[in-house]
C-alpha cells in the first residue's frame, strides 16, 4: 500500500552549537593570552638568567678581547680610532680599578664625524665619540667626566643588559606581532632601565674623575651645554619617552653624590689639549 | 591604532554578522515551510507512477561569506583544536539554502517530488595571493531530479 507523503518541519537548530560565540572566543582570548603571558614571562626569566650569568662568564679582559674581534658587527668599525683618547680612557680606568689584572684594557676609542656632542658606548669596550663634542670641550676634565661616564656603562655592564633587553623586546614583539603590536610598550620599559643605567654612570663617572684628579670640576658642564641646548624644561611626557634623564635631574644627581661622599666641584680645570693625552698619560 | 582598527573590524564582524544571520535564518524559515509540500529524498531510484512520469535535474547553489570575528575564532580555535562552532551556522545556512533554491526551481517546474538529492561543497578564498589568512567563504551545491507525473 502506498503511503501518503506527510509534510514535516525540520526541528529548528539541530546542525548547530547553541553556545554564545562570543563566550567562545572569549574563553579562547583568555586561554591564549594566559599562554602568551607565560610564554612570554618565561623568556624574560630565561633571558635575565643568561644576562646575568654572562657577566660571570665574561670578564672586562675578554669582553674587550671579544669587541676587537667581533665589534665590527656592532657598529664598532664608525670613524676613526684615536690614540691619544684610547691612551686617556685607559688612565681613567686604570685610575678605578684595584685589581691589577682589569687594568690596561685595550679599549677602542673612535671619534665619529658627526654634528652633535655625545658619545656612545659599544658592547666589547668600544666608545664613540663625536667630533663636534671634541671641538665643544673646554677642560680636559669636562672630556673626562663623558669618558668616565661611558666607562661606567661599561663597568656596569650596561651593554650586556641592553643587548638581552632588544632581544626581549624582539622576541615579545614577535610573539605579539600576529594580531596586536605592543612593542612600543615594551621599548618603553626599556627606557626606564636605560635613564637608570644614565644615573648609575653618571655615579661612576664622578667617582672616576674624583679619583683621577682629587675633585670633580668640570664635571656638570657638559650638562650645562646639553641643558641649553634643549632649554632643559622638559615636559614630564617628553622625559618619558627619553633614553636620558633631563639634564636638571642629572645634576642634582651629581650635587648629591657630592654631599654624600664630599667631592669638591672647585677645582683647577686643565686646558684640552687631545694631541697631547697620548703623550701625558702614555703607561710608563 | 592597529588594536583599535582589530577590535572595531571584530565588533562590525560580529554585530553585523550576527544582524544577517538572524535575518537569513528567518527567510529560511518562512521558505522551508512554503517548499515543506515538496519530500526531497537521497534515493537512488524512484518508483514511477506509470508512463508519462517526468524526470528533470535541479541544481541549487549558494556562497555565503564568513565575517571578521568568526575569522577571528576559527582561527584560534584552529590553534587548539576542538569544534569550530563559529562556522557551523554557515555551514548550515548555506546547504539549507542551496536546498532550498533547487526545490524553488523544482516547485516552478510542478515537480511532486526530489529524488537523488546530493550536497557537494567547497570553500571559496580562504587565503590570500601571500598565504595570509582571508574571510572563508563557503559555497554549497544541491541537486536532485524533480519528478512530476502527467
Amino acid at each position: 500500500m502506498k503511503e501518503k507523503f506527510t509534510p514535516k518541519k525540520i526541528p529548528e537548530g539541530i546542525n548547530r552549537t547553541h553556545e554564545s560565540q562570543v563566550k567562545d572566543l572569549a574563553a579562547l582570548a583568555i586561554f591564549f593570552g594566559i599562554m602568551l603571558l607565560l610564554a612570554l614571562l618565561l623568556a624574560f626569566l630565561l633571558i635575565f638568567a643568561i644576562n646575568s650569568k654572562l657577566k660571570n662568564f665574561i670578564n672586562y679582559q675578554e669582553e674587550v678581547a671579544l669587541g676587537a674581534r667581533y665589534g665590527h658587527y656592532l657598529g664598532g668599525s664608525k670613524g676613526n680610532r684615536d690614540k691619544n683618547l684610547e691612551t686617556f680612557i685607559t688612565h681613567l680606568w686604570n685610575g678605578m680599578q684595584d685589581d691589577s689584572k682589569y687594568r690596561d684594557l685595550d679599549f677602542q676609542v673612535r671619534v665619529v664625524a658627526e654634528d652633535y656632542s655625545n658619545a656612545f658606548t659599544l658592547p666589547g669596550g668600544i666608545f664613540l665619540v663625536t667630533h663636534k663634542f671634541l671641538e665643544e670641550s673646554s677642560s680636559e676634565n669636562e672630556l673626562a667626566f663623558v669618558l668616565c661616564h661611558e666607562l661606567g656603562h661599561f663597568y656596569h655592564r650596561h651593554t650586556f643588559s641592553n643587548i638581552t633587553q632588544q632581544l626581549f623586546i624582539g622576541i615579545s614583539s614577535w610573539a605579539l606581532n600576529m594580531e596586536i603590536k605592543i612593542e612600543k610598550l615594551f621599548q618603553l620599559i626599556g627606557l626606564k632601565f636605560q635613564r637608570d643605567h644614565e644615573i648609575q654612570s653618571d655615579g661612576y663617572a664622578l667617582r672616576c674623575v674624583n679619583n683621577n684628579y682629587g675633585h670633580v670640576a668640570g664635571s656638570k658642564d657638559f650638562f650645562r651645554k646639553i641643558g641649553k641646548l634643549k632649554n632643559s624644561k622638559l615636559s614630564k611626557l617628553t622625559s618619558f619617552f627619553s633614553t636620558h634623564p633631563p639634564s636638571m635631574k642629572r645634576l642634582e644627581f651629581l650635587k648629591k653624590q657630592s654631599n654624600k661622599y664630599g667631592y669638591n666641584f672647585v677645582g683647577e680645570k686643565i686646558p684640552l689639549v687631545v694631541h697631547e693625552l697620548k703623550q701625558k698619560y702614555a703607561v710608563p | 591604532m592597529e588594536i583599535i582598527v582589530f577590535l572595531i573590524l571584530l565588533s562590525l564582524g560580529y554585530f553585523v554578522g550576527q544582524s544577517i544571520e538572524k535575518s537569513h535564518y528567518k527567510n529560511i524559515i518562512v521558505r522551508e515551510a512554503e517548499l515543506l509540500h515538496i519530500p526531497v529524498t537521497t534515493d537512488k531510484k524512484t518508483q514511477f507512477d506509470g508512463a508519462g512520469t517526468q524526470g528533470r535535474l535541479f541544481v541549487g547553489n549558494v556562497v555565503i561569506s564568513g565575517d571578521y570575528f568568526k575569522l577571528v575564532g576559527s582561527s584560534l580555535r584552529s590553534l587548539v583544536g576542538g569544534q569550530i562552532t563559529f562556522y557551523e551556522t554557515l555551514a548550515d545556512r548555506a546547504r539549507r539554502e542551496a536546498i532550498l533554491r533547487m526545490k524553488a526551481q523544482a516547485n516552478n517546474w510542478g515537480a511532486e517530488k526530489v529524488v537523488g538529492l546530493r550536497l557537494e561543497t567547497s570553500s571559496v578564498g580562504g587565503k590570500g595571493p601571500s598565504g595570509e589568512s582571508k574571510l572563508v567563504s563557503v559555497e554549497v551545491v544541491a541537486y536532485g531530479t524533480g519528478i512530476k507525473q502527467p
